[in-house]
């Protein structure tokens, strides 16, 4: 069994000094959670996500700062009265994984991801978007890159263009800096999940990414896969992810500056 | 015709069926109608290579946001089978779990498929009653009682939001 993992979490918040933590695939959080997320950090902590979402979301931010524009088990947008006025959007997502769901089904759900989302910006009137977890999808399969899906792309310069038209259709980018974390030419690990089966093996996949709306890319700070909390490493020997005590997903850290 | 040869074709064919986009926008209808407009219902497609799929989403005007409740999934030619994704129809053994699973090559449905018109109002009949969706809507419908009594108390009213009816 799984080692409790409230306490490692809850050192990762305090190191990095986090206000918005996203636990997917956590079952029904340790009852405690809360109460060692206090305990670490001397801050109040709200449960904010319902029993059934897949991405269970905990802030110390006030609950009224905090408005749930869309749900689904699998995905929530939030409205969040973030840093300067009018604050961003936060999209937290779960994404069916591929040994349950085709390619088809995997770009349908990022379809629906993408339509909320314009659906929502245009509702609010600004673009500054975050979308962020575990989306089982790497960065260049089609759910990501696709102009009808999500239409991430690997650079700042592509992004800033802010849309692109597809048969006369205007769709908008996200910046999705997660392409340059592949392999070992880059500082930390080579990805955030190990697989490797079959007769072609990628071996390292990023399913878990955060993307930006152009309006909010040079916001970004800093952005890490974390493969250790306060000394402990999450690794195993081999050098991937420590399954069997910790999580066959590494984090992901970032901040961004809104002030 | 030739009446030594009978009728091979099962009875339950019918020439009205409808199809899951059309059974989804009449159900979307009457959510307004029996929660008197506090909720709305609205259907979106999405489509990807050769499958399309709808939703039947529950939009909370008051509280500017929307829900989506159902998904029905079929292939771009054809609206039937369509498989029926919704919180409620999870088969108890894979809540949890995403619409299918791989067993052995084998692919296992989560979600339970409409063959017919039929098939599809029994599954959504079995959606809308289950406890998640009672759940959702009390839930929404509360929400929006609350926020419109505070914005009553604020002008200075007493009526309620909803009649007890609802």
């Amino acid at each position: 069994m799984r080692k409790p993992l409230g306490a490692l979490i809850a050192r990762a918040v305090r190191e990095h000094g986090v206000d918005i933590l996203l636990l997917a695939e956590c079952g029904d959080p340790e009852k405690d959670l809360l109460a060692t997320l206090q305990a670490e950090t001397s801050l109040k902590w709200l449960r904010l996500s319902r029993s059934a979402d897949k991405v269970q979301l905990f802030t110390h931010l006030p609950q009224q700062n905090w408005h749930q524009s869309h749900s689904e088990n699998r995905m929530a947008i939030w409205k969040v009265g973030l840093g300067q006025p009018p604050g961003i959007l936060l999209a937290a997502i779960h994404f069916v994984d591929k040994r349950s769901e085709s390619e088809d089904g995997q770009m349908l759900l990022a379809a629906e991801l993408a339509k909320e989302i314009v659906r929502l910006e245009d509702a609010v009137g600004f673009q500054r978007t975050v979308v962020v977890g575990d989306l089982n999808m790497n960065p260049f399969e089609k759910g990501l890159t696709g102009a009808t899906t999500v239409h991430a792309v690997m650079t700042q310069q592509i992004a800033q263009r802010k849309t692109r038209i597809v048969q006369e259709s205007e769709y908008r980018f996200f910046y999705n800096p997660m392409w340059g974390f592949f392999g070992d030419r880059t500082a930390g690990p080579p990805g955030t999940y190990y697989y490797a089966s079959g007769t072609t093996a990628q071996f390292w996949h990023i399913f878990d990414q955060v993307l930006f709306r152009p309006e909010l890319m040079n916001k970004l700070r800093e952005l890490k896969i974390l493969d250790c909390i306060a000394g402990v490493s999450l690794l195993s020997k081999r050098g991937i992810p420590n399954a069997n005590d910790y999580s066959d997903h590494l984090p992901l850290l970032f901040q961004l500056d809104l002030d | 015709m030739d009446d030594t040869i009978p009728n091979l074709w099962p009875e339950q064919f019918r020439i009205n069926v409808q199809t899951p986009l059309t059974i989804l926008r009449i159900q979307a209808q009457y959510l307004g109608k029996v929660t008197r407009g506090i909720l709305q219902g609205v259907v979106e497609t999405e489509t990807a290579k050769d499958r399309v799929q709808h939703r039947l989403v529950v939009v909370a005007p008051a509280l500017t946001s929307r829900h989506t409740l159902i998904r029905a999934i079929h292939s771009a030619q054809w609206p039937y089978p369509a498989e029926v994704q919704a919180e409620g129809l999870k088969k108890p053994d894979h809540a949890g779990l995403a619409s299918s699973i791989s067993l052995a090559g084998l692919q296992e449905r989560v979600y339970p498929t409409a063959n017919d018109d039929d098939e599809m109002q029994q599954l959504l009949r079995k959606a809308f009653g289950s406890e998640s969706t009672r759940a959702l809507i009390s839930s929404l419908l509360a929400q929006c009682n609350e926020l419109f009594a505070a914005s009553q108390t604020k002008n200075g009213s007493n009526e309620n939001f909803v009649d007890s009816g609802v």
